[in-house]
């Protein structure tokens, strides 16, 4: 009956009860355990209601990950009578990130209404010190483990070597059992050689002055390839870690856990100096420290046979990066393509050894061929200045072939002729002259100078100055009186032709004559027609000393024309007549 | 009187004295040569020149100096200051060959005009001095010609010598003006040789313009225009680009 009874009062009480809380209405909220964290600390999120709710989802925490939850805890307490109800939803949450994060919302249903919590914002800091539990496992491989990336030369020049040494430091408390690389890091921007390590060693280090061991795990040579800042990604490693525990075995040993673990280099930035800017032309790029070799087979050698010639870069510094610096030989020697070799080691102190061009040198034509010294420019980092280097001359020499000289004109004269061949080919490069003759080195050019007109015009004036002469002295020679007897001399002539036509009509022909012997005495005693008498010819003719015989035969014509006006006469005497004024015009001519 | 005489004497003397000075000076560049000591004989050649005297086989014996000592530049300038005095010089341009081998730039030369070529072939025969002198010759000949036909009385003979000094005349007027054609000529391709190691052809006259392409010591090439000390050149192949003046010599 007793017990009864209570469970009526139970349920009386429950109703009245009931009743009051829909009064006093629902809260819906998220709790966290603290609102500043470090990163590597986790976060305890509660989600609390005071009524019973269903279908409770929470936030969507997406900067965070859940480490631990959803657990649900409720309580109900009766305190003087007064009943209190609490349900919560926690969560253990670890930050992604840094900064400010809010936990959003979540929601609950009850009596089919929709409650939401207010979100919640936290700020995350960087990482804190962990406790540092000598038991906890995890803390003792943060402290006793470690990965250390050893950059030779953090502000190396463009195209200088440096190189990148991961050790694995591990203190003699743990063992690691298993390494394997999860991300191995990407060089960028960089030429890489990775050296190969054989077989991992363990040495003996201090790390922050304890005493540790330590593996080599990677060895790598970078050649920057990009002036700036650089980034090396870091190298991620998985190791299986051997961490004793305080627990003993039956012997008293200790027994050892195995920790699975994440290490990282962290990243490493490399600042690149670029190369000083007063670059030599013939700079391509070498760093380091060189040498140049410049070799040939041979120096003597017949024309169409070959010899190799070598340029040789010895030294350290980035070999593999640049070309070895170009020939320049003669173009009359055949050049072919050079065979390129390679001689380089890498090691930690960057590459070394020797890169070579062979060049295959065929000369065609007989003579001397010096080939110029090679430079070789590069960039000396540890002095920081470039160094041009040149290599020696090298002189070959062609005793046997044809000339060029020879095989100029043998092409164009002597297109089909092979017989002529062998003197042609013996063309020598020829001693000096001995003897000269010296002439002064003229300043003043013959063309265009006083004398060279001088001597061009000369012949000009002399034919003018000739050509005029000549017509004044023909225009000073002719005076009225020579102009009249010549003009007499080719009137007889003119009237003895007329008399000659007439030959067969006699009184035409004496006229003719008779005017043909006095223009003829007009023109060479300028006797007046006015004047004319046997007497006065006579003595003209006399005083001119011609012979008595010519005078007296022109009388005897002059008087055979008078009479012929009133005689008869036969042709034979008009012949006779025309023959003797021929001669005696002649005779008389002569004679003066 | 006697202060006259002394003093013509003394200019004669002066003058003999100087020419047997450079006749040592060749003799003795001879036998350098020939001993093997280049750089003193040429030493003893460029006296002579810095005498003011030249020959056509002093710039040969320079030339061949030169090339002895492997000094390309000089050894083709001085072939060819011989040449510019005779072009036609066998031995110059067989020794100039040797020394062409030893030029480490290759040009393909521009195929010229066939009868350009002739002309240029033909010209180059003789050289300037040769050709008026020549020509002026002609001209007396001309000059006797017409006097003969001017002078003779007989219509034959004076036919003859008419078509005679007509034909003279322009002989004479063809050789004078050849030579002139070859003078300007000359005048307008005015050569150069390189001499310096490697020089860079540029787009313009200054030293921040493109380099087209750069030759090598020891390469013909042709003076084309001046600009301070600048130069516009053309190489064989018809290509052109400025230079600085200081790295190439001219021949002249």
């Amino acid at each position: 009956m007793r017990t009864s009874a209570t469970l009526l009062l139970l349920f009386i009480s429950i109703i009245p009860f009931e009743i009051h809380a829909q009064g006093q209405g629902i809260s819906f909220e998220a709790i966290i355990s603290k609102k500043t964290l470090g990163i590597n600390e986790t976060l305890r999120v509660d989600f609390k209601v005071n009524k019973d709710g269903d279908n409770f989802s929470p936030p969507n925490f997406k900067d965070f990950r859940v480490v631990g939850g959803p657990n649900q805890s409720v309580s109900n307490s009766w305190i003087n009578g007064k009943r209190t109800f609490s349900k919560s939803y926690s969560y253990f949450l670890s930050p992604i990130k840094k900064g400010s994060l809010s936990i959003g919302q979540a929601t609950i249903e009850i009596d089919n209404q929709l409650y939401k919590t207010m979100p919640v914002k936290v700020l995350i800091s960087k990482s804190v010190t962990l406790n540092n539990d000598p038991n906890n496992t995890n803390y003792v491989v943060n402290e006793n483990l470690h990965l250390v990336a050893e950059v030779s030369k953090s502000n190396p020049y463009l195209n200088e070597g440096i190189s990148v040494t991961y050790k694995l430091y591990f203190s003699p408390q743990i063992n690691v059992t298993n390494v394997g690389e999860i991300d191995s890091p990407e060089y960028v921007d960089f030429w890489s050689n990775n050296i190969k390590i054989p077989r991992l060693q363990i040495e003996r280090g201090s790390y922050k002055g304890d005493s540790y061991n330590y593996v080599i795990w990677k060895k790598i040579v970078l050649y920057p390839q990009k002036v700036g800042k650089l980034n090396i990604k870091p190298l991620s490693l998985d190791v299986s870690v051997d961490v004793p525990t305080n627990k003993r075995d039956f012997f008293g040993n200790r027994i050892y856990t195995q920790v699975p673990k994440t290490v990282t280099a962290g990243n490493r930035l490399i600042q690149v100096k670029p190369l000083p800017g007063n670059a030599p032309i013939n700079f391509n790029g070498a760093v380091g420290n060189f040498e140049i070799i410049f070799s040939s087979s041979k120096t003597e050698l017949n024309s169409s046979e070959s010899l190799q010639a070598t340029i040789k870069v010895k030294g350290s510094g980035n070999l593999k990066l640049f070309s070895a610096p170009e020939l320049s030989a003669p173009s009359s020697l055949e050049k072919y393509d050079p065979e390129h070799s390679e001689n380089v080691k890498t090691t930690l102190k960057g590459m070394s050894g020797d890169i070579s061009d062979t060049y295959t040198l065929v000369p065609q034509f007989k003579g001397k061929y010096p080939i110029s010294p090679v430079e070789f420019v590069y960039f000396d980092p540890t002095s920081n200045k470039y160094k041009s280097i040149f290599s020696k001359e090298i002189v070959v020499n062609v005793l046997e072939g044809p000339s060029s000289f020879s095989q100029k004109n043998k092409t164009q004269v002597l297109s089909n002729d092979n017989t002529n061949n062998i003197s042609l080919t013996k063309s020598q490069f020829r001693f000096i002259k001995t003897k000269t003759e010296l002439i002064k080195i003229e300043s003043q050019k013959f063309i265009y100078s006083t004398p060279f007109y001088l001597l061009l015009l000369l012949p000009v004036i002399i034919i003018f100055v000739l050509i005029g002469f000549f017509k004044f002295k023909t225009v000073s020679d002719s005076d009225i009186k020579g102009y009249k007897s010549r003009r007499a001399n080719k009137l007889a002539k003119k009237y003895l032709t007329e008399a000659k036509i007439s030959l067969s009509r006699k009184d035409v022909f004496y006229v003719a004559l008779e005017r043909a012997l006095h223009n003829f005495l007009k023109s060479k005693l300028s006797i007046e027609t006015s004047d004319y008498s046997k007497e006065k010819i006579k003595l003209l003719l006399g005083n001119k000393n011609i012979q008595i015989e010519s005078i007296d035969l022109f009388i005897k014509l002059i008087e055979n024309c008078e009479y012929a006006r009133y005689t008869p006469a036969s042709n034979v005497v008009i012949n006779k007549d025309y023959e003797n004024a021929l001669k005696v015009i002649s005779e008389i001519d002569k004679q003066i | 009187m006697k202060k006259t005489v002394v003093i013509i004497y003394l200019i004669f003397s002066g003058l003999i004295f100087s020419q047997d000075n450079n006749k040592e000076y060749f003799n003795a560049g001879v036998e350098l040569y020939n001993n093997g000591k280049y750089n003193e004989a040429i030493n003893q050649f460029q006296s002579i020149i810095e005498n003011g005297e030249h020959s056509e086989v002093l710039y040969f014996n320079l030339g061949n100096s030169y090339y002895k000592i492997n000094d390309i530049a000089n050894s083709i300038y001085f072939f060819e200051m011989a040449l510019m005095l005779n072009p036609n010089n066998n031995d110059v341009l067989n020794n100039l060959s040797f020394s062409q081998n030893m030029l480490i730039d290759k040009i393909e030369k521009l195929p010229a005009n066939q009868i350009l070529d002739f002309f240029n072939f033909i010209s180059k025969t003789l050289n300037v001095q040769q050709w008026l002198m020549i020509g002026i010759l002609l001209f007396y000949v001309f000059l006797a010609t017409f006097l003969l036909y001017f002078f003779s009385t007989k219509t034959n003979l004076k036919r003859n010598y008419f078509t005679l000094s007509l034909i003279f005349f322009s002989l004479a007027v063809v050789f004078v003006f050849s030579g002139i054609n070859q003078f300007e000529n000359n005048k307008n391709t005015v050569s150069a040789i390189i001499f310096e190691k490697k020089i860079d052809f540029r787009t313009e006259p200054n030293s921040r313009s493109e380099v087209l392409f750069d030759l090598h010591e020891g390469t013909k090439v042709v003076v084309k225009e001046e600009l301070n000390e600048w130069c516009l050149v053309e190489i064989k192949d018809g290509n052109k680009g400025w230079v600085e003046l200081k790295s190439i010599k001219k021949i002249n």
